[in-house]
């Protein structure tokens, strides 16, 4: 399995996150909520195509409503592979981390 | 594209014309509405410069992953696109080869004919101001004499100037072709151009030496091109040195301009100043408004309107001459190669042969379709494949077509080979100038372009046919192979454009022919043309007598031009006993011969006498021809007085019309006049015995007379042979053309039996186990192909007559459209399909069935 880059695994979490409420400027906002910085739809919406496509997430087009303004909206939501490369991640970065929380308050 | 959906605040227009096209198809609408909906925000927020500023970095910044997404996407088809097709050439390597065979030689014969037409439409297009450059033409009014010229007299070009501000510059323009020009031991004949010094101005003549405001001004001055300021110079500065013309008149080299290009009307090597004209051949009088017979062009300002020009200036000349009889008009000289003053020319040829190249490239991408939608079954199963795993119609469509322009595009590849084989054999058969060169890399673009709407064209029936196909359908294995019908049409039309080409051609054989056996009135063989300079005029007498001795030499004349090349001059002066000059004026052309004429060419006399020696005033008498008779419509003609041209004199004869023009116009009324003045060769009829020798000896016997003067000859039927060029040149080009025609079609016809006769092997294997007989089954197969070849015959006859019909209305002398072309034509088509077919239809009923039946 290949692994993932700190965007995708950032987006990934994001959707983990959200829930049933996991659209593309959902995430974005979300994303700016935690790091503090904005980024281009483009930059979301890439990875996130590339991540569904690898099958870590499952996506769901809503219809847009029969009414003026209605439009359609793209939901994604992790799907076990997903949830499985999360863990993965997790179970590597913790042990690469290990140790640094302490390095840290020693200062 | 549907058009975005406007909310109170809307992205602008760019921004979502821009995300339309970049975004992936299937989630493009979302995608917007994430757009606009952060768009309208910050509008409310921030004001609308901000939100613009986000929106162009928001585009800026996906612009780079989004056109990565889609291309990868395409190339990646395009790729998998590419790989089938030369998969499919390499499995099917027969029809592959008849495929591109038929498309590379139809495309050589299309682009050949494309470098020749671009090569004729060329003439005179180079100079700076080509738009605004005109010739001036008169039209003459009248019965007989009415028409178009392009003569107009000297003063005309100056006058114009002075009097329309719109007209910038003007210069006359006239030549000689082949006068003596020496300088020291070095004699050459070169064409002289005679024109003014606002020559360089009007025209893009670049100069490598001299002044082109005045390069001309000193009478005494003349301007040569490189190549002739070689032969005569060297490597010596050539300015300043003396050239003398026509053993008597002197110039000083001024400049020295680049040589012309083949592609002009101006290719004269030498120019010397237009008033020069007067002294060395007595003509051109600057102020005598008369002499009709001299070019004059003319630069337009560059704004200059030009209808209100036109207008202004048609009705100039009723001043000169106190009465409305010549009108003038404007003829850009971009046209004057192509067409003549009457419209029509040679034009007609290069409509005529981008008519045949565009048939020919359809005949050839007709074989293409056909074989295309044939062999569908062949590819039924891999469009039914791609369409389960996804690909839609429109990918199929893509699919198809880019294997067809693929194929065009390899098929470029031959055809640029072979044309670059063919260019100059070409060139050669088309008879152009030398020098002249067809391919320029710069026509590559339109190559491709030509090969893309070929391919194009080609793919576009099998690929809207084969992208129906319905995947359950095709992968159960039932799916036909195609319409016949249309199949059919294909055949039938591209063997009735063969026929046409068939006929066309063996009709323009006919009428050139025709024209050959046409009686000239006059014998054409055996005659001897020699240039000759004043010098030798006051000795033709010795030297005739001189000549006369040898046996070889039956006749000698003295002469104005060349017989059946038309007339030089013409005059409309004409006035007899009881002519009304109200009656419009009757315009006679003019030859100038002395007494040996008449027996040189073996001229009939209708009435009274030829001139003669013993005759002391036949100088001032006149010969004419039966058709002045009738226009003048004298009842007596012998005796009577009349005036030509300011020369006052009796008839003393009538020759029988012959053709001193053209074949393509009749014989019009002319004049023979005896003045010494106007000879410019000698012609001299010989026997067919030992031609070398006589020549030899006329030579020796010239150079006696005439030592300084290079001897020079030239058949008079070689001559006139030359000027049904344009017709001879035609059938060549035109011949080859239909052959390849009629080659591609049969090609493609073969490809289109053998499949059929693969596709029936089964059946054929079953007729023949239950006693068909062979020659039953080459029926069986070629049945079919006849009767389409009939059907094709019979559309392609009226429309050959039709247009032949209407081609043959350009001569005067015209051979008859007898039915036996379309049956010959008919026959042909006939026999080239029955050979075609039934090589492969042989092969089949030969085989033996057990083979056939085993056959999957």
């Amino acid at each position: 399995m290949r692994e993932l880059t700190q965007q995708e695994q950032n987006i990934l979490l994001s959707v983990f996150h959200l829930k049933e409420k996991a659209y593309l400027l959902a995430i974005r906002d979300h994303l700016k909520d935690i790091t503090g910085k904005e980024q281009a739809i483009a930059t979301i919406y890439v990875p996130l195509e590339r991540l569904a496509r690898l099958g870590f997430l499952k996506t769901t087009l809503i219809k847009p409503e029969p009414k003026v303004g209605g439009r359609s909206v793209k939901y994604y939501r992790l799907t076990e592979s997903g949830t499985a490369v999360l863990t993965e991640m997790k179970r590597i970065q913790d042990r690469l981390w290990l140790g640094f929380e302490g390095m840290a308050s020693k200062k | 594209m549907n058009p975005p959906r406007r909310s109170p605040v809307a992205i602008p227009r760019i921004a979502s014309v821009i995300l339309h096209m970049l975004l992936p198809k299937i989630d493009r609408d979302f995608l917007r509405d994430c757009y606009e909906k952060e768009y309208r925000e910050r509008y409310a927020q921030q004001g609308k410069r901000k939100a613009w500023k986000w929106i162009s970095q928001q585009i800026l910044s996906a612009l780079p992953v989004m056109l990565k997404m889609k291309i990868t996407g395409e190339a990646i088809m395009i790729r998998n696109y590419i790989v089938t097709t030369f998969r499919n050439i390499r499995r099917h390597k027969g029809y592959a080869f008849i495929n591109i065979a038929g498309l590379a030689v139809g495309m050589t014969c299309c682009l050949l004919i494309f470098l020749w037409v671009n090569h004729e439409r060329s003439y005179d297009r180079y100079h700076k101001n080509a738009d605004d450059i005109f010739r001036v033409v008169c039209h003459w009014p009248g019965d007989e004499g009415e028409g178009w010229t392009w003569r107009t007299p000297p003063p005309m070009a100056p006058a114009l100037k002075e009097k329309y501000p719109d007209i910038q510059e003007s210069t006359h323009f006239y030549w000689r072709d082949g006068l003596l020009i020496e300088h020291g031991e070095r004699v050459f004949r070169e064409d002289i151009g005679f024109a003014d010094s606002s020559l360089f101005q009007i025209f893009t003549i670049p100069l490598v030496k001299g002044n082109p405001r005045n390069i001309l001004d000193d009478p005494k001055s003349v301007v040569i091109s490189e190549t002739t300021a070689q032969k005569f110079f060297g490597s010596e500065d050539p300015i300043g040195q003396t050239l003398v013309v026509d053993e008597r008149m002197s110039f000083q080299v001024a400049g020295v301009m680049e040589d012309i290009p083949s592609n002009s009307m101006l290719r004269y090597p030498v120019i010397v100043p237009f008033s020069q004209l007067e002294e060395l051949a007595k003509m051109g009088a600057l102020q005598n408004w008369g002499d009709f017979g001299y070019n004059t062009f003319v630069l337009l300002q560059e704004n200059a309107d030009l209808e209100a020009v036109k207008a202004k200036v048609r009705p100039f000349l009723d001043d000169v001459f106190d009465e409305n009889i010549v009108d003038l008009e404007l003829q850009p000289i971009t046209r004057i190669h192509l067409y003549t003053l009457e419209g029509g020319g040679p034009i007609v040829y290069v409509w005529i042969f981008s008519g045949v190249a565009v048939f020919i490239l359809i005949i050839a991408c007709i074989n293409f379709m056909n074989l295309a939608t044939a062999r569908s079954a062949t590819r039924a199963r891999e469009i039914g494949m791609r369409k389960v795993v996804g690909a839609n119609r429109w990918r199929i469509i893509q699919q198809f077509m880019s294997e067809s322009i693929l194929m065009a595009l390899v098929s470029l590849f031959f055809a640029i080979i072979l044309v670059g084989l063919l260019a100059r054999p070409l060139a050669r058969l088309a008879d152009l100038p030398e020098g002249s060169r067809l391919f320029d890399p710069q026509i590559l673009p339109i190559f491709i372009l030509i090969a893309v709407i070929a391919g194009l064209l080609a793919g576009s029936y099998p690929a809207l046919f084969l992208s129906t196909f319905q995947p359950t359908a095709v992968l159960k294995g039932r799916q036909k192979s195609g319409s016949v019908l249309f199949r059919r049409i294909l055949v039938i039309f591209q063997f009735a454009v063969s026929i046409f080409l068939l006929v066309g051609m063996m009709l323009m054989s006919r009428q050139i022919a025709h024209m050959d056996l046409q009686a000239l009135g006059f014998s054409k063989e055996h005659v001897v043309y020699v240039p000759m300079n004043d010098s030798l005029k006051t000795k033709l007498d010795p030297m005739r007598q001189e000549m006369l001795k040898n046996p070889g030499i039956l006749s000698v004349a003295a002469v104005s031009n060349y017989l059946g090349q038309g007339a030089m001059w013409s005059t409309s002066g004409v006035e007899w006993e009881g002519s009304d000059p109200t009656d419009g004026a009757v315009s006679l052309s003019m030859i100038y011969v002395d007494e040996g004429l008449s027996e040189t060419f073996d001229l009939k006399m209708a009435a009274g006498r030829f001139y003669a020696k013993d005759f002391e005033t036949d100088a001032e008498n006149f010969v004419l021809n039966e058709a002045a008779i009738k226009v003048i419509g004298m009842e007596s003609p012998l005796g009577s007085r009349l005036k030509v041209a300011g020369q006052q004199g009796h008839i003393i004869g009538v020759v029988e019309d012959f053709n001193f023009r053209s074949l393509h116009s009749d014989i019009s009324p002319l004049v023979l006049i005896m003045d010494p003045k106007y000879y410019r060769y000698l012609a001299v009829r010989i026997t067919a015995a030992d031609v070398p020798g006589t020549l030899e000896s006329i030579e020796r016997i010239f150079k006696m007379f005439s030592p300084k003067q290079p001897f020079e000859y030239r058949f008079l039927d070689e001559v006139l042979d030359r000027s049904y060029r344009a017709e001879e040149r035609s059938r060549n080009l035109f011949e080859y053309a239909v052959l390849l025609a009629v080659f591609i079609s049969c090609l493609g016809l073969f490809g289109l039996a053998s499949f059929m006769a693969e596709r029936r092997t089964k059946e054929i294997g079953v007729r023949k186990v239950l006693g068909a007989s062979k020659s039953g089954i080459f029926l069986l197969i070629a049945r079919n192909f006849l009767l389409w070849i009939l059907v094709a015959n019979i559309i392609a006859w009226p429309a050959a007559y039709y247009f032949m019909k209407k081609w043959l209305q350009n001569f005067a002398y015209r051979t008859p459209i007898t039915p036996d072309v379309f049956i010959i034509a008919g026959f042909i088509t006939i026999g080239l399909a029955l050979l075609t077919v039934s090589w492969q239809s042989l092969k089949i009923a030969r085989t033996d069935p057990i083979h056939a039946l085993r056959w999957e």
